[in-house]
């Protein structure tokens, strides 16, 4: 499989009021080609910055370093705005979590489509409409000749998301960044969305980073996951692999304290501690605070991401058993 | 053994009038509940699951006294709510307490935990001034905080810290029944288990009954032991949490339950989606309200509207298709 | 206590109405002379020893007379602010909690209020019942009750759909503790930025009414009215229009200040 992204610690930081606030530090990951990697994590963690950091859509106060940021060959940090802009959108799109606010609410739906392809094509105004009508019916918005002149008040929250979605792929995209975007959408809308972007994933061999809390959702959609807490990747593995050894303890945590209908009524089991604010990040481990594992070495020391098996990456002195130990 | 019923709640219905745009314009309202009827009997966990604007919520406020009913009869203790004299009004607020969803907007800003906490027992004046103080520093540490939280104020906490916090408020009267509206979506899932572990500690305690309203079918079916499924404001199926799961009966309930990602199954399940959207609650469908989205809708489903019906025991459905 | 950043503009109002207020309680112990005491014989005196700010045109001591005219300041602005306030703050709160046909009725009366001009309704006012300080400050409260109405409305329109109001109502607390304790202290700070900045303008509308001759009455002296008094000495005695007029000034820049400044640091959250 191809290497499409290649990303060699990234640290991102804020300049803030109270100094420098450091809110991701070294983290590595890869994006093959049609796969659909997953950052999970809870609030704070870092993960959506991390995406965002990608494509330059940081707030300015934001301080980017990295070792290496390749996309298809091509060095992510030194390119000039112009090619930016034409990457944007274009080879890497984006969609949010709140289509209500994601889309302009005095414009058309069709015509935010219609633009995007003008901005990126050269095509008539003609092939354009066509285009986008095309792709709304392709992402299963039916009567698309009346949606095409609706404007976001008319649409439902699953309808905007479809419309966000048509309007992300039209390009073709090489990457798709899904920044939770299904956690404003019911149950019900959320498997239907899920079932597209997969279908997408497969038609139009379209690479999808996928960000979200929810396991249940990574573990449907994402051959690949990444654990992020605190702005670290403390565990990187396949899917299937993360969700049935977790080997780092907070991953570990993470999976038990989601009700398990198999294990009946019992306790559920709960990370003990708070979330901490980014400001107060300790010195060892990040995790160290609500580890019951820690030792003294976990607070003044930080573990290093180390492999321990194929493909299985976890940022802990000492991991969980893996089977293959 | 019978048991004890705590709360009866039959053919409610509720409609919001919606502003009228033109003056002469006729008067529209939108249906929010539609013919719920169901009991909650004494000690027991009721969850009632469906998607935003089912109406779950707005049944929440109405047996919380936050809004009135437009038709139907609430009895708590086997007296009618809507009989009752202001007087009994507020000792009935006292056995029905709420817990929020959001525990960013659950607590005045302006003022600080202890006195949030000593409010309940003020307004229904209980206690003097240092008895008051002496029942917040117990049950703060009953939830596990330690006295310093009586003067902090809310912003100093977390979004967990401040849900225990609205927990702890609501448990002060030492009520019988709690509606817990959504308590946990707002909250990150290690901060989850937290609030969920402290709810089933507090009922065994206090002995407490729950109403526990969310969307997420999981956390409903670790908590309850009964469940209602709501759909544009109709109860579409009840039964217990074991009936319902194993053996859904609704198609909506069906679909639900195969729509939710779970980490834990390992086979890859056979989705049963649902097509479309939820109708405008402005005009639901004349028969049944899911008959736009089943995929087994029947000719009379359209037209006429399915009684609920019990089809095993303790297990309704509002449904053709077991008429 | 966690320490506050006080803006610059607070200091200086803080120093300007203590400055004030000080002069307010000094008069009500000590004035150099009499305020109604007249000395012909010592008429217009430039500033001087004995009279720090020279006489009128009666020989009246304008240092008295200023101090003296503080407490009618202040009297007319605290009463006119009070009654703005308590009426303001009811309706207002009124309006927004149970919102409706109450709040349209309520509002609409508002609006009509303010469409008089405020100082022509005072005219209005105390032409058709009478002069005299106490219709002055009833004319210039009422005409501030909108503001206040206004401001508490939207304060409590904010803070109504707020889920710890649901969760007071749940509790049992009744409406009016509900309107009092746990939604006003939220609405507090503008009102208190707007009770100094309408303190501010009581004071030049006072000043004003009395200068058309309308508001105190003499021999009772008040800055406006001295105004109006010396302005037809201005080139005989220019400090006898000056004083009075540099102290309406620093009357209603010290309130504005001070309300700007009170509206920067009045949020706990920060």
């Amino acid at each position: 499989m191809n290497q499409l992204l290649d990303v060699k610690d990234l640290s991102i930081a804020f300049e803030t009021n109270e100094g420098l606030l450091k809110a991701v530090s070294n983290v590595s990951f890869q994006l093959h080609e049609n796969a659909i990697l997953g950052i999970v994590g809870e609030s704070g963690c870092g993960k959506s910055i991390t995406a965002m950091s990608l494509i330059n859509l940081l707030p300015s106060n934001a301080i980017v370093s990295s070792n290496q940021m390749l996309f298809n060959g091509m060095d992510l940090r030194s390119i000039d705005k112009n090619k930016l802009y034409e990457i944007r959108g274009k080879d890497i799109a984006i969609i949010f979590q709140e289509p209500m606010t994601s889309l302009n609410p005095l414009m058309k739906v069709g015509q935010q489509i219609t633009e995007m392809i003008r901005l990126h094509e050269n095509s008539t105004l003609k092939e354009a409409k066509q285009k986008t009508q095309w792709m709304m019916k392709k992402v299963g918005l039916s009567n698309v000749k009346k949606l095409y002149h609706s404007y976001t008040h008319e649409l439902s929250g699953g309808m905007l998301q479809r419309v966000m979605i048509a309007m992300a792929m039209i390009c073709q995209p090489k990457i798709l960044i899904a920044d939770e975007p299904t956690t404003a959408l019911d149950v019900t809308i959320q498997a239907q969305i899920l079932e597209l972007m997969k279908q997408l994933n497969k038609e139009n061999h379209t690479s999808i980073i996928f960000i979200s809390h929810d396991l249940g959702v990574i573990k449907e959609m994402c051959t690949e996951v990444m654990v992020m807490y605190l702005g670290y990747c403390v565990e990187k593995a396949d899917t299937s692999v993360l969700l049935k050894h977790p080997a780092h303890p907070y991953t570990y945590g993470l999976l038990q304290s989601i009700p398990n209908p198999k294990k009946g009524k019992s306790r559920l089991y709960a990370i003990p501690g708070r979330i901490l604010k980014l400001s107060e990040r300790p010195k060892g481990c990040p995790f160290c605070t609500r580890c019951k594992r820690a030792t003294e070495k976990c607070r003044t020391q930080l573990p290093e991401l180390q492999e321990i098996s194929t493909n299985h990456f976890v940022r802990c002195f000492y991991p969980l058993d893996h089977p293959q130990n | 053994m019978e048991k004890e019923i705590l709360l009866e709640v039959k053919d409610l219905k509720k409609v919001f009038k919606t502003p009228k745009s033109k003056l002469f314009e006729k008067q529209s309202g939108v249906r929010a509940i539609h013919e719920v009827s169901f009991k909650i009997y004494k000690g027991e966990t009721f969850g009632l699951v469906g998607e935003s604007g089912c109406g779950k919520s707005t049944l929440g406020n109405i047996i919380g006294g936050l809004i009135p009913p437009s038709e139907g009869i609430i009895t708590f203790e086997n007296k009618s709510i809507s009989t009752l004299d202001k007087k009994e009004a507020k000792s009935l607020s006292r056995n029905i307490q709420m817990i929020f969803q959001d525990p960013y907007s659950c607590l005045n800003p302006r003022k600080k935990i202890g006195w949030i906490l000593e409010e309940p027992l003020r307004v229904h004046h209980i206690g003097t001034k240092k008895e008051l103080r002496r029942t917040v520093y117990e049950m703060l540490h009953e939830v596990g905080f330690d006295k310093s939280y009586y003067n902090r104020y809310p912003h100093e906490l977390s979004g967990g810290q401040r849900q225990r916090i609205g927990i702890v408020c609501s448990l002060m009267l030492h009520p019988k029944l709690i509606i817990a509206d959504e308590p946990v979506s707002a909250l990150d899932v290690s901060v989850q288990a937290t609030i969920l572990n402290l709810l089933k500690d507090l009922q065994e305690k206090y002995q407490l009954t729950y109403l526990f309203i969310s969307h997420d079918l999981n956390v409903v079916e670790y908590m309850s032991d009964r469940i209602g499924v709501m759909y544009l404001g109709q109860l579409v199926e009840l039964g217990r949490v074991e009936d319902l799961y194993n053996n859904p009966l609704h198609p909506y309930t069906r679909s639900l339950i195969s729509a939710v990602p779970n980490v834990y199954d390992d086979k890859y399940k056979n989705k049963t989606s649902l097509k479309g959207e939820v109708p405008n609650a402005m005009h639901p469908p004349a028969g049944c309200p899911l008959c736009t989205r089943c995929p087994e809708c029947m000719n009379q489903c359209k037209t006429i509207q399915p009684p609920l019906i019990e089809i095993e025991h303790e297990h309704y459905v509002r449904c053709h298709k077991y008429l | 206590m966690k320490k506050r950043k006080y803006s610059f503009n607070f200091y200086i109002g803080i120093v300007i109405v203590a400055f004030l207020l000080g002069i307010v309680i000094v008069s009500f112990f000590y004035t150099p002379y009499t305020v109604t005491q007249m000395n012909i014989g010592k008429k217009f005196l430039k500033p001087c020893w004995e009279h720090l700010l020279g006489t009128d045109h009666f020989g009246r001591d304008i240092l008295s007379r200023i101090m003296m005219g503080s407490q009618t300041a202040f009297q007319v602005g605290l009463i006119s602010i009070g009654i703005g306030l308590f009426f303001g703050i009811l309706i207002g709160s009124i309006a927004g909690y149970y919102g409706g046909i109450v709040d349209e009725i309520l509002m609409r009366i508002m609006d009509a209020v303010i469409a008089f001009p405020g100082l022509l309704f005072a005219l209005m006012f105390v032409a058709v019942l009478g002069q005299g300080i106490v219709n002055t400050m009833i004319a210039l409260g009422i005409m501030s009750i909108p503001q206040f109405a206004r401001i508490t409305r939207s304060g409590f329109l904010q803070v109504k759909p707020l889920k710890y109001i649901d969760m007071a109502k749940s509790i049992g607390v009744s409406n009016f503790r509900i309107m009092m304790v746990h939604i006003l202290p939220n609405v507090i700070s503008p009102l208190i930025v707007a009770c100094s900045m309408g303190f501010a303008s009581a004071v030049l509308a006072e000043a004003g009414l009395s200068y058309l001759g309308l508001g105190v009455q003499p021999p009772n002296p008040s800055w406006g009215r001295m105004l109006s008094e010396s302005q037809m000495y201005l080139l005989k005695a220019p400090t006898y229009s000056i004083v009075p007029g540099i102290f309406i000034t620093l009357s209603v820049l010290g309130f504005n200040l001070l309300g700007d400044g009170i509206s920067a640091i009045r949020d706990p959250r920060k």
